[in-house]
């Protein structure tokens, strides 16, 4: 037995072996998540995610992390008549479903604002982005994604040591499925020493998102198969009315 | 057991969406008339997306008039001749009414015109309820008599006139058509079968003999509740059929126990209690219109 597992042992570092590579001790910043993985299942009641890493040179670090992005329309009620009705709305292009921001520092003594847009740092320079400027709706949108926990501020960053860092990344029950990416970022004198990008996903898994899918990408059959089952039903209870 | 419903997309406990759907089941099996506007109302005051509540609705109707339209014809008492010019209408009325539907779900006033849609046709149907209670107490057990005159003589010059043999009458095309279209016009936008708006048109418009009258409603209803539930499936992507597999279990066992029902209780003085109801229910959408919302902006995602 234990021979066998030193030879499996031997086996998974053959490749090692068989491609040395120069290796540098010494990346000034290198992180990963806990799980590059959100499975949305019929129960699901949010997530957390853990970020972890070390840096090896001094900086302050920020952690931005993004959703798949959409459009948005929001829209404001105003009473007419005495009844509360929709009266105006604004369209904003390409909004992340997903946005939390965290630093070691605050950001403005970090970056100057034009590295900031340049990098989508900030949750209202993103909003006004998506609306080419300034609006009456981007402070409602911001309250409104945030009450739904899509732009949420991620938990402050914590070192062990000098090194060591971690942060905890919360996702919320209605999140959106799709393609996310954490990005960190070592600042040190108003510049970016070096950064890593750490792609994700949320998917949706169980018989819900199956026929959620059906629904979105065969209509047709979906429409036609809703037909079909209350008809089964129908003819059930005719059966049934006959006895 | 909480149950996700995957187009609502909201969490709800199964059994309270059976017993739902059994509690309209009586209603529509002890007074005829079919529970769809009173589930839809329901369905959206317990959070389920009003554009949900009136897309699955219409899809659950489907169950009650195909069994209901199969029973009908067992007894030969549907009138397809006719019947075929009210689908014809139906499926115009349906089809206009999606479209309407989806171009105010894009404006964002779908909710409201629901909610108007709802509280307006509720109190008309409670009214009629109280009218048939009262005049039911008056004239006892008189039996209805039959509407032989002609109501609107205008309607006899309009082109197009057919004999139909089922129903022994002759009626200008546009008749049968317009009203399917009526009809189908409330089927698409408030998930309703509108048989009770259906019911008095083929019995004072069409002058049918009564014993056709139910089952050649239940024929076009059938046609129109599955095309307009295509159609909402295909453009606005709001049926839900979780939700109306949930609804029709308790809805097929409720209308059995609701028919049994009626041959026992007094149905005819029940219609006050269920008016009631109805204004109760008018009241409660009509309150949610004109209270300030606890939320003045509404997001909605519009294209990933």
């Amino acid at each position: 037995m234990k021979f066998l597992l030193s030879l499996l042992l031997l086996f998974a570092a053959l490749p090692a072996y068989a491609a040395p590579s120069p290796v540098n001790f010494n990346l000034p910043l290198i992180a990963d998540l806990s799980t590059h993985t959100i499975e949305i299942h019929a129960n699901f009641s949010g997530a957390e995610l853990l970020l972890y890493g070390a840096r090896n040179e001094p900086g302050d670090l920020i952690v931005l992390t993004r959703g798949p992005a959409a459009d948005l329309r929001l829209r404001r009620k105003e009473k007419i008549a005495g009844m509360w009705m929709h009266v105006e709305s604004m369209r904003f292009s390409n909004v992340p479903l997903y946005y939390a921001l965290a630093s070691t520092a605050p950001l403005a003594t970090l970056l100057d604002a034009s590295q900031r847009r340049a990098l989508g740092i900030g949750a209202d320079m993103v909003i006004a982005e998506a609306v080419g400027g300034e609006s009456t709706f981007n402070a409602p949108l911001e309250q409104q994604l945030v009450q739904r926990g899509w732009f949420s501020a991620a938990t402050p960053i914590r070192f062990f040591g000098e090194t060591l860092f971690k942060s905890t990344l919360i996702f919320p029950d209605s999140l959106a499925r799709g393609d996310y990416t954490a990005e960190i970022y070592l600042v040190e004198g108003g510049k970016i020493i070096s950064s890593q990008t750490i792609p994700f996903r949320a998917f949706k898994t169980g018989m819900d998102a199956w026929i959620f899918d059906i629904a979105h990408e065969r209509p047709w059959i979906y429409g036609i198969a809703a037909i079909f089952l209350a008809m089964m039903f129908g003819w059930f209870a005719h059966r049934l009315m006959g006895r | 057991m909480h149950i996700y419903l995957p187009i609502a997309e909201i969490s709800v406990p199964a059994f309270q969406l059976i017993l739902l759907g059994g509690f309209t089941g009586i209603i529509a099996g002890m007074f005829g008339i079919g529970g769809g506007f009173l589930l839809t109302p329901i369905l959206i005051f317990i959070g389920i997306p009003p554009a949900v509540a009136v897309a699955t609705s219409a899809n659950q109707i489907i169950a009650s008039s195909f069994s209901g339209f199969l029973h009908h014809l067992r007894h030969k008492r549907v009138d397809l001749g006719l019947g075929h010019y009210l689908v014809a209408g139906g499926i115009l009325g349906a089809s206009l009414g999606v479209w309407l539907f989806s171009a105010l779900n894009r404006a964002g006033q779908i909710d409201l015109i629901i909610t108007l849609l709802y509280v307006t046709t509720l109190c008309i149907v409670a009214a009629i309820m109280v009218r048939e209670a009262v005049s039911f107490r008056r004239q006892a057990h008189k039996s209805e008599p039959r509407q032989e005159e002609i109501l609107f003589p205008s309607l006899e010059r309009l082109p197009w006139r057919r004999a139909f043999a089922r129903s022994g009458v002759t009626h200008s095309l546009l008749l049968p058509v317009t009203i399917g279209i009526i009809t189908g016009l409330l089927v698409a936008l408030m998930g309703i079968g509108g048989g009770f708006l259906m019911l008095p048109l083929m019995a004072y418009i069409l002058r049918m003999p009564p014993g056709v009258i139910v089952g050649t409603s239940l024929y076009h209803m059938m046609f129109t509740t599955a095309f307009a539930t295509l159609l909402h499936a295909v453009t606005t992507q709001t049926v839900d059929v979780v939700l109306a597999a949930l609804l029709l279990i308790g809805s097929v066992a409720g209308a059995q126990w609701g028919a049994r029902l009626s041959h026992r209780l007094p149905v005819h003085y029940l219609r006050g209690l269920l008016a009631l109801i109805l204004f109760a229910v008018a009241l409660r959408l009509a309150y949610g219109l004109f209270i300030t919302p606890p939320e003045i902006y509404t997001l909605t995602v519009i294209a990933p």
